[in-house]
């Protein structure tokens, strides 16, 4: 991992890395339908230079549509996407050539070689760094001369890496890129995209379903629950904004009380926990006003939070 | 949920399951083809048929119908007994890799579906001799080709299953097992061996396949037979990171690489195996005899070989023009791949590249070709035993063939080159319904075509023709306007792009018309007439329509 940031340097004339307002991507109103599945509602988000934006979500809320909508390979049937001020689908050779993108399944021609692999992709890229691109292959201890397909799936991974670094791009776009991979291969993922790439001052947008992974580096972390954005913020507004709680009652329940801002119920009789989407002291308050009595209260952290969010805890949802 | 008894029940069911609609058409024509011919001969009245027809014609084109549609459910029904749906050229075994895991001993794995394939193409033997032999000589026919084909099916299945080291092995073991298993029968019966002894041989055939297949898929089954003895760095080049300093010039040239390492070995190599085998065969029949009759006219086996070396490389190109929007020819997949839509190069670009190919492809394909075709024209041949085809062409040498001659030259690969890339919009345009029906399409549009042709009523219609290529003219031009204003709307090509497609394109057409008009005797064909067919001939909206089409395809 340290090898892999001290050969990281910074470039002699950096190319501009926002539009003037310093967003590099920007999605108004988004809406996109697959037949009869609304698979993005009226998305809107903004990411800013220099941040990282941690998507998450449940498989088929969004994200990937999402992410295909910035890399312009989906068209916006309503609303508009901007890339640098750019919109992907009409600008795709200025966009796509300050885009690394690095998806789950890199579906890299298995037929070619390492080196022929590397060789194309940098025919693309003006900024392509050669020297860059030899270190990262050591790093990686890539064989040049192997064919993709008999390489394994931690291998294939790192060579599609390699292929979105080299060229130092402005903005990293990676669709659960650490899915199924070992944690040697997620530490290389994670430490040579994410801080590296933060550290230079370029955007990284990602998606993932290793929830601790997105809470360590992101600056910011967004959900998508059904095709709409459920939050977005900083990943300790977020987690500020949810609590859990448990309160006793003088007489047993049948049912949990209904409370505004409660996200799930668990419990019975007279003892209830509750997640909610509010802060400490209005949970308090909340559970004062039901003429309650606080037990216990704790944070959570973000595999807490996404599974209250997506009422998957087999509790009562409120 | 009710369970299954046993691997040989399960193999069956799971065979049952793969194979089942290809069994129910074998069923379909077993019964269908009796029934048809029967019907045919009552509707021609007993066998009384047209007297242009020397033999009787019509159950015949049934029977020929039933073989076609037989020989193609068995090569279906084959791949699916051989479980070829992995990759076939490369070295691992075809067997399902989670079948291999299952708690049975490898000569069952291997046995109970190498034994249901055997029947199965046994049966479908017996059913070409029902289709194609009276019922007399059905009842005569010899039995060691129903074990010819048994066997045929059990050594395509183990020399699918047994893992390879070198990729051009499997090939090479499939080529020596269909000729050793069709030339044993042949042989021994030239050489009067009686059929017992032949059936025997056969199971000999049938119990090594056995035994090869089980010794192969035990090696699967452990992971072994990959790797070959020299593997270990010896052969192999060792590529060094200094190396990856070396680029292409342009994404243009990068994505060229591509198309070619597809197209430029797959080509020739396609076009030129069937002439040059036939070639090599014929070479030994010079002096002899044509047996081909059309009409009651024998066509000469030059005739014939001149037809196989120039259909072949057309043939070729049909198949390229179905694969040629693809990034990967083998692969199913129709969309354009994450690996390449997210490269920042325009469509024009990616379309330009996969025109160049395929252009070079031809040059190189119809060079080679032209080279043979002079080859086989300087060899004595069947017109005259000592004469080459050579020597009577400079026999009746005239000024007006070298011409012709250039002009087919030129025109074969240019031929060619169109089919390749005339269908690419609706391939690159990524929609398996329009796919589908284009070829349907076609086939109506060619159908109309000729019923026109046949039907209209050309003699009010001539006076009118050149104003009939004008409108034809006027409206391929709109409709190229409307094609480009869409391009330029969508920026999928620039200005110099269009400048240079349409420099391109009206000096194809210009030199194509003046050759044609030089070639053509004067009062043949109209000028109108001939620059409406040149303009025609010469695809201008259909390139244009495939950066469109891709862009559909890249944006959804």
């Amino acid at each position: 991992m340290s090898a892999l940031h001290t050969m990281i340097e910074p470039q002699a004339s950096p190319p501009p890395r926002a539009d003037s307002a310093g967003t590099v991507v920007e999605i108004r109103s988004v809406t996109r339908r697959y037949a009869q599945k609304l698979a993005l509602d009226d998305v809107s988000l903004t990411l800013r230079a220099g941040t990282v934006l941690g998507l998450v979500g449940e498989n088929g809320a969004g994200k990937t549509t999402l992410i295909r909508h910035v890399m312009g390979l989906l068209k916006a049937e309503q609303g508009s996407v901007r890339v640098f001020g750019m919109d992907p689908v009409l600008e795709p050779v200025k966009v796509l050539s300050r885009i690394g993108y690095l998806s789950e399944e890199p579906d890299l021609p298995g037929w070619m070689r390492v080196h022929e692999l590397i060789r194309y992709i940098a025919a693309f890229y003006p900024t392509w760094d050669a020297q860059y691109a030899a270190q990262l292959q050591q790093d990686f201890a890539l064989d040049l001369s192997a064919r993709i397909k008999h390489l394994s799936k931690g291998q294939r991974a790192r060579a599609g890496l390699l292929c979105a670094l080299a060229y130092r791009p402005d903005l990293l776009v990676l669709d659960e890129p650490s899915s199924g991979l070992d944690p040697i291969v997620r530490r290389d993922i994670l430490s040579a995209i994410i801080r590296t790439i933060a550290d230079e001052g370029r955007t990284v947008l990602f998606s993932s379903h290793l929830l601790s992974e997105v809470e360590r580096v992101s600056d910011r972390i967004a959900m998508i629950k059904n095709g709409r954005v459920v939050f977005c913020d900083t990943t300790q507004s977020v987690r500020d904004a949810h609590t859990r709680i448990t309160i006793r009652f003088d007489e047993p329940r049948e049912q949990p009380p209904v409370v505004d801002g409660a996200l799930t119920w668990e419990g019975r009789g007279r003892e209830w926990t509750a997640v909610m989407s509010v802060s400490a002291d209005q949970a308090r308050l909340a559970a004062s006003a039901l003429g309650a009595q606080v037990v216990e209260q704790s944070p959570l952290n973000l595999d807490e939070i996404f599974l209250a969010r997506a009422n998957r805890t087999g509790g009562h949802a409120s | 949920m009710k369970t299954i008894d046993g691997p040989a029940m399960a193999i069956a069911r799971y065979l049952w399951l793969r194979t089942r609609w290809m069994l129910a058409g074998l069923v379909a024509i077993a019964v269908i083809v009796p029934l048809a011919q029967r019907m045919v001969v009552h509707l021609n009245g007993n066998g009384d048929y047209p007297a242009e027809f020397p033999t009787p014609y019509y159950p015949q084109l049934v029977m020929f119908a039933a073989i076609a549609a037989t020989v193609i459910l068995f090569v279906v029904l084959l791949s699916q007994f051989c479980y070829a749906e992995k990759d076939m050229s490369g070295r691992e075994s075809a067997f399902p890799r989670w079948m291999m895991t299952l708690p049975i001993r490898s000569v069952s794995l291997v046995g109970w579906p190498m034994l249901y394939g055997s029947a199965v193409s046994a049966l479908i033997c017996l059913l070409m001799y029902y289709v194609l032999l009276p019922r007399e000589a059905f009842s005569r026919m010899p039995y060691w080709p129903l074990l010819a084909a048994a066997a045929f099916c059990a050594w395509m299945q183990t020399v699918s299953w047994i893992p390879f080291w070198w990729r051009l092995a499997r090939v090479i073991a499939a080529v020596i097992c269909l000729t050793v298993v069709i030339g044993l029968g042949t042989v021994a019966q030239a050489f009067g061996v009686h059929d017992w002894l032949l059936l025997i041989g056969y199971i000999g055939v049938l119990a090594l396949a056995l035994v090869a297949g089980t010794a192969g898929m035990a090696r699967a089954r452990r992971g072994d037979g990959v790797q070959s003895p020299w593997s270990n760095g010896v052969i192999r080049k060792r590529m060094r990171p200094a190396e990856l300093r070396v680029t292409f010039r342009s994404a243009s040239a990068a994505m060229l690489w591509v198309e070619m390492r597809r197209n430029l070995i797959f080509t020739p190599f396609i076009s030129l195996t069937g002439p040059v085998l036939i070639f090599g065969l014929c070479a030994f029949n010079a002096g002899h005899p044509s047996t081909f009759y059309l009409y009651g006219k024998m066509i000469s086996s030059a005739m014939i070989m001149a037809s196989i070396f120039i259909g072949s490389p057309l043939c070729c190109s049909l198949t390229v023009n179905g694969t040629l929007a693809k990034f990967d020819t083998w692969l199913p997949e129709i969309t354009v791949p994450n690996f390449l839509a997210v490269r920042p190069v325009t469509d024009s670009k990616i379309v330009a590249a996969k025109i160049k190919n395929v252009a070079i492809a031809m040059a190189v394909t119809w060079l080679a070709t032209y080279l043979l075709l002079i080859l086989w024209a300087l060899l004595p041949n069947s017109y005259e035993r000592h004469h080459s085809v050579a020597a009577l062409v400079a026999a009746n040498f005239k000024m007006r063939y070298l011409w012709w001659g250039a002009l087919a030259a030129i025109g074969l690969p240019l031929i060619c080159w169109k089919v390749a890339i005339q269908s690419l919009c609706v391939y690159l345009y990524g929609r398996r319904w329009l796919i589908n029906s284009a070829g349907f399409t076609t086939v109506a549009i060619w159908i109309g075509l000729g019923a026109l042709a046949k039907w209209a009523p050309w003699r009010e219609i001539w006076p009118f023709l050149p104003w009939l290529a004008l409108a034809f003219v006027l409206a391929k031009v709109v409709l190229a306007v409307v094609i480009i204003r869409a391009l330029v709307d969508r920026r999928v090509l620039s200005s110099n792009s269009l400048f240079g497609w349409s420099v391109v394109w009206l000096l194809i057409v210009s030199g194509l018309w003046l050759s044609v008009k030089v070639a053509l005797h004067p009062h043949l064909l109209g000028q109108w007439l001939l620059a409406a067919a040149v303009i025609w001939f010469v695809p201008a909206n259909r390139l244009l329509l495939a950066p469109l089409a891709l862009h559909a395809n890249r944006h959804r």
